[in-house]
């Protein structure tokens, strides 16, 4: 058997998670090409008549192969509890050497087309599992569905029975923008609770600027929160991220995978401005009921999994909720005035070996407050405002594998929707109703080595809000938007190791009377130890969230059609290289550009706290990522991560007029972290799971005042003897302060026991903020009082789980 | 070993890092702006400023105006007046500095307020008080009910305030005097530039005769005088961002008041069942 190292699993999935080439191989027969992918006929047809592309493409899938071929296809699954198991390499061998594979997507689905009549030994091989081998004999025209389950690699010791190592996808496992995460990297990452959550990792990763603690935000390369698209089975999310930024609505315990596009995403998504994160969750065990109990200071949860036809029907259900003013903080003896809660289930079934059908439905509630309004006052003290939301989801996913053709197909038929509120406590000054009903339907053909993918999507949104007051030139009312549109994208590898994927995305707002078409591009190409990529594409936000970012203490955003009929854009470039000189070395570096237009941005004023515009703003941001990771056992893994960016807005300010006589204005936005630099370490030793991650992040951007007066309103010839003024601050220049650099020390220890035969108890202990870093979350010019991140919290937490 | 060793660092310099915490939320070089409420009037003999220096915070007790100097300079002719600080505490609200000084701006004249302690370079807010207007005059026409005279003030350059028609008069059957004035308001029409309006002659009669208890066919009224009075206030009045405030904040503006007279004809007079006692022809 010949060695065949995988080139990589974190390459570009197109649509429908299709699954890439992985292997450097060079194939004796290449006769798969529709045609010369290169030839200036080709790409000039292409670049101009996506229509003709799209009818030449249907017409060769018609065509019969021109060798006699057949195609071997199926899904893998864990024989243990039928999940799928993504990345899994997939090899044919024949008795002349030649190879041929491919890796499983997220949903297990492998293809491996236009394979030449003959006998083949399958193999499939998988970190921490035995590998599955099995004989096949491809005949001419067939396309044969092979269900493989791979069994766990256990290790006897004593009367232990220990797990194989679970694959992490890695941190610097990045691909023009693309990182794919799975729960064995989320575990990597110390966690202020014994359930791991998807955006504990999300924050380490270079790029990506959370608020800390508190608040829930998270920009992503120069992005604002409402310029990502977080799907979850489909779902979209609108809020996802809970009001404690350790956590969101994604345990780690729900996720099979998450890809995260920092940007540069292809034709498949779109609606956004600057980033995706489509998560897929698991899919519950079908071999026998599983599940856990946790109790922890922040959060004590329950999960609960098991078959309700073994081996076809599984559910899988997960219900948390904060216990932080029970719990964190009785320990600070501080208040923490957060609470949240999110559900999640859903139900999978196998409808025989070529078609699966989900159902997900997911609820999530938070409640907070983060600031501090000296303005609203009463009889007690101060008043603060609270924000709450909640996001409801429901959606099915269905995908079928046609007998006669190679070729995936799923569709989706989704509804989202999301509640916010703005205010003094019972009495809300602001609010928003989002919701979304969506279907979309993703086909990849399997042709050869090259995927075609396509896809038809229609969405309903009705978005309702009331500002307040909060703008004064927007009048939000009750609207509806009917979006329709398609993508193609079809995936070329004309040489091993380079995967190229045009794509165009076309999509039309017809209430709106606005249509757009954007190109997209992705090229990976791996060679030897090397990866590089590069990606780009054109993206518009016609449905956009408007908020006020001059208060960080204020997370409300409304949602609504893009006002003044300016649909904000973006245009994304990415280029990253990645190397991996040893099997426990690699690094990789990636630079990004964003060029950002019609941002909908609050003017600013020399004023706070006072109503404001809406202001068209244009802006870039750029920068780069630097990550290395260190080991590959389970034994030790560190990771340093580096990101510098530079984020600037430009837009029109006529407050300034008064200091520089012109009411043009560049400034960086409140979230244009310079610097952030993440160490993480996680050691396995004796049993025991030791983690500590070290966050560093430059200041970011906060206006600096002038000081404070009493304003006096003179718009008649009044005697100001009689006028009392009203308090007022000045602003200087917008975001001309930084706020101190923030860095924290997060630390955790945990060991599992087995407490029964298939019982385990795991003791989860650490320091959150272990030096007790004063992070300042925000600061009240009135009054110069600071809110703090998180100080110094000792975390223990105990997890029961049936397995 | 080595492992150690670099895990020590990293938290040594984390440990350093941990002593940059300090906000320092107002914006250097800012400490000797003041904010100044005031307008230079040329009604009044005295003059009245309300100035505070910028606070840092909501809560700072120090009002920052020890050793402070304000200053009123004529740019022209360098004449110079001193104000004084007085302290006002209203019930409802912190207490208030105001700096008064006896003096009567000039029309036409360009001040500069300076608001400073001694070797800094403080706040500057300068202003200038309109220049006088000219009057012309039409005819007065018409009878006893339609009486009116149209009046074109020139050379104003922003809306006229006040704009008021005063009657001198004489009682009947004796020698005293009285002023009444009537208001035309602010004449809303009136274009940047020039200001014309009809002084309605025979509508001021009802009022002038009302103001003094008289019937209106009261006979034996003496007119002695008319004069317009017309405030005009000066540009900084009319612009949503005045930038006339260096190294500072607030408002500062200044508001002239100009006074007409001229003389009604007999004929017009008698109209108006008065007795014609204006001086001149």
């Amino acid at each position: 058997m010949k060695r065949i190292r995988p080139a990589s699993t974190g390459g570009p999935p197109g649509p429908g998670k299709c699954p890439r080439f992985p292997f450097k191989l060079s194939f004796p027969s290449r006769k798969l090409a529709p045609s010369n992918p290169n030839s200036p006929e080709f790409l000039s047809l292409f670049s101009r008549a996506p229509l003709a592309v799209a009818l030449l493409i249907l017409t060769l899938l018609g065509l019969p192969a021109a060798a006699q071929t057949g195609t071997i296809r199926g899904f893998v699954t864990d024989a243990s509890d039928g999940q799928p198991l993504p990345g899994v390499n997939v090899i044919l061998t024949n008795s002349a050497g030649e190879l041929f594979g491919n890796a499983s997507d997220t949903d297990g689905f492998f293809a491996i087309s236009r394979v030449p009549v003959g006998n083949y030994a399958l193999r499939a091989t998988y970190i921490g599992f035995q590998d599955f081998e099995l004989d096949v004999s491809v005949e001419d025209g067939s396309i044969q569905t092979v269900q493989i389950e791979l069994r766990v690699e256990e290790t006897e010791l004593g009367e232990v029975v220990v797990e194989g190592a679970r694959e992490t996808a890695g941190a610097a496992n990045v691909t023009a923008g693309l990182q794919t995460v799975r729960p064995a990297d989320i575990s990597l990452v110390p966690a202020p609770d014994i359930s791991a959550d998807l955006v504990n990792y999300l924050t380490a990763l270079p790029g990506v600027v959370s608020q800390g603690d508190r608040g829930g935000q998270l920009f992503i390369r120069g992005g604002e929160p409402t310029q990502n698209l977080v799907l979850l089975d489909g779902m979209q999310i609108f809020q996802p991220f809970h009001v404690v930024g350790f956590f969101s609505a994604f345990p780690s315990d729900i996720i099979n995978t998450a890809d995260v596009y920092a940007g540069g995403y292809g034709g498949k998504f779109g609606g956004r401005l600057s980033s995706v994160i489509d998560i897929t969750a698991r899919t519950g065990n079908k071999q026998r009921a599983v599940g856990a109990v946790t109790v922890a200071p922040f959060v004590s949860s329950i999960r609960l999994e098991g078959p309700i036809v073994p081996g076809k029907v599984s559910f899988l259900g997960s219900f948390r909720k904060s216990v932080i003013e029970q719990g964190a903080a009785k320990l600070i003896d501080e208040p923490l005035p957060f609470s949240f809660d999110d559900a999640f289930a859903k139900i999978h079934a196998n409808l025989g070996a070529s078609a699966q059908l989900s159902i997900s439905g997911i609820r999530t509630s938070d409640n907070g407050r983060l600031g501090i309004n000296p303005l609203n006052e009463d009889a007690d003290g101060v008043t603060q405002d609270e924000v709450n939301w909640q996001n409801q989801a429901i959606g099915t996913r269905f995908i079928f594998l046609p007998a006669t053709l190679p070729v995936f197909a799923e569709i989706m038929v989704n509804y989202s929707e999301l509640i916010n509120e703005f205010g003094p406590p019972g009495a809300p000054i602001r609010s928003t109703n989002a919701s979304i009903f969506s279907f979309q339907s993703n086909v990849t053909h399997y042709v050869g080595n090259n995927n075609f993918n396509w896809g038809i999507f229609l969405s309903s949104s009705e978005m309702d809000a009331n500002l307040g007051g909060l703008f004064q030139n927007v009048q939000l009312q009750r609207e509806f938007i009917t979006e329709v549109g398609a993508y193609l994208e079809p995936e070329f590898k004309p040489v091993a190791g380079l995967n190229i994927q045009p794509g165009v995305r076309l999509q039309s707002f017809p209430s709106k009377g606005d249509s757009f078409i954007e190109p997209r591009i992705r090229i990976v190409w791996n060679t030897g130890i090397h990866r590089l990529s590069v990606a780009g594409g054109i993206y518009h936000q016609e449905i956009t969230g408007l908020n006020d970012r001059r208060d960080a203490g204020d997370i409300f955003t409304a949602w609504t059609a893009s006002p003044f009929g300016t649909i904000p854009e973006a245009r994304h470039a990415i280029a990253g290289y990645r190397i991996e000189p040893t099997s426990w070395v690699r690094m990789s570096a990636e630079g990004f550009y964003k060029d950002l237009r019609n941002l909908n941005v609050p003017e600013w004023t020399a004023y706070p706290r006072f109503t404001t515009n809406v202001q068209i703003a244009d802006g870039t941001a750029r920068g780069f990522d630097l990550r290395m990771e260190l080991g590959k056992t389970e034994a030790f893994q560190t990771t340093i991560s580096w990101g510098r960016s530079n984020v600037e807005y430009e837009t029109t300010a006529r407050a300034l007029q008064l200091l520089t006589g012109d009411d043009q204005v560049s400034y960086p936005p409140p979230h244009d972290r310079k610097d952030q630099l993440n160490v993480m370490t996680n050691v396995q030793l004796a049993g025991f799971n030791f983690s500590v991650r070290w966050q560093f992040g430059s200041g970011l951007p906060f206006n600096e005042s002038l000081g404070f007066d009493r304003f006096v309103l003179m718009d008649t010839l009044l005697t100001v003897t009689e006028i009392p003024g009203e308090e007022r601050v000045l602003y200087g220049r917008p975001y001309t302060g930084r706020l101190p650099t923030y860095h924290r020390l997060d630390i955790s220890l945990d060991r599992e026991f087995r407490v029964g035969p298939t019982t385990f108890l795991t003791v989860q202990t650490g320091l959150l903020n272990a030096y007790d870093r004063r992070n300042l979350f925000y600061l009240d010019l009135f009054t110069l009082r600071r809110v703090d991140q998180l100080p110094l919290i000792p975390t223990l937490g105990l997890k029961l789980e049936y397995k | 070993m080595n492992r150690l060793r670099t895990i020590a660092v990293v938290l040594m310099l984390a440990a350093l890092a941990a002593c940059d915490n300090v906000v320092e939320p107002v914006s250097e070089g800012v400490q000797s702006r003041y904010v100044v409420y005031g307008v230079l009037d040329m009604r009044s003999d005295q003059q009245v400023f309300r100035i505070e220096a910028l606070r840092p915070t909501i809560l700072a007790e120090d009002d920052g105006l020890d050793g402070v100097r304000v200053v009123l300079s004529d740019t022209e002719t360098g004449q110079r007046v001193g104000f004084r600080d007085s302290v006002v505490t209203r019930s409802d609200a912190d207490p208030i500095h105001l700096f008064v000084a006896d003096f009567l701006p000039e029309s036409g004249r360009t001040y500069s307020l300076d608001i400073s302690r001694s070797g800094e370079l403080g706040t500057v807010a300068t202003t200038a008080v309109p220049e006088t207007p000219v009057l012309l005059r039409d005819e007065a026409l018409g009878d006893v009910s339609t009486l009116s005279q149209t009046v074109y003030v020139v050379g104003v350059n922003a809306r006229p305030e006040n704009v008021t028609v005063i009657y001198t008069v004489a009682l009947p059957g004796g020698e005293e005097e009285r002023k009444v004035p009537v208001s035309y308001g602010r004449i809303t029409e009136a274009a940047v530039g020039d200001l014309v309006f009809p002084i309605k002659y025979y509508a001021d009669r009802f009022v002038v005769m009302n103001m003094l208890g008289l019937d209106v066919d009261e006979p034996g009224v003496r007119l002695r005088r008319i004069d317009l009075q017309v405030d005009i206030p000066s540009k900084e009045w009319g612009q949503t961002l005045p930038n006339n405030i260096t190294r500072g904040h607030g408002f500062f503006a200044s508001v002239g008041r100009y006074s007409f007279t001229w003389r009604l004809d007999d004929a017009s007079v008698s109209t108006l069942g008065w007795i014609d006692e204006q001086a001149g022809e």
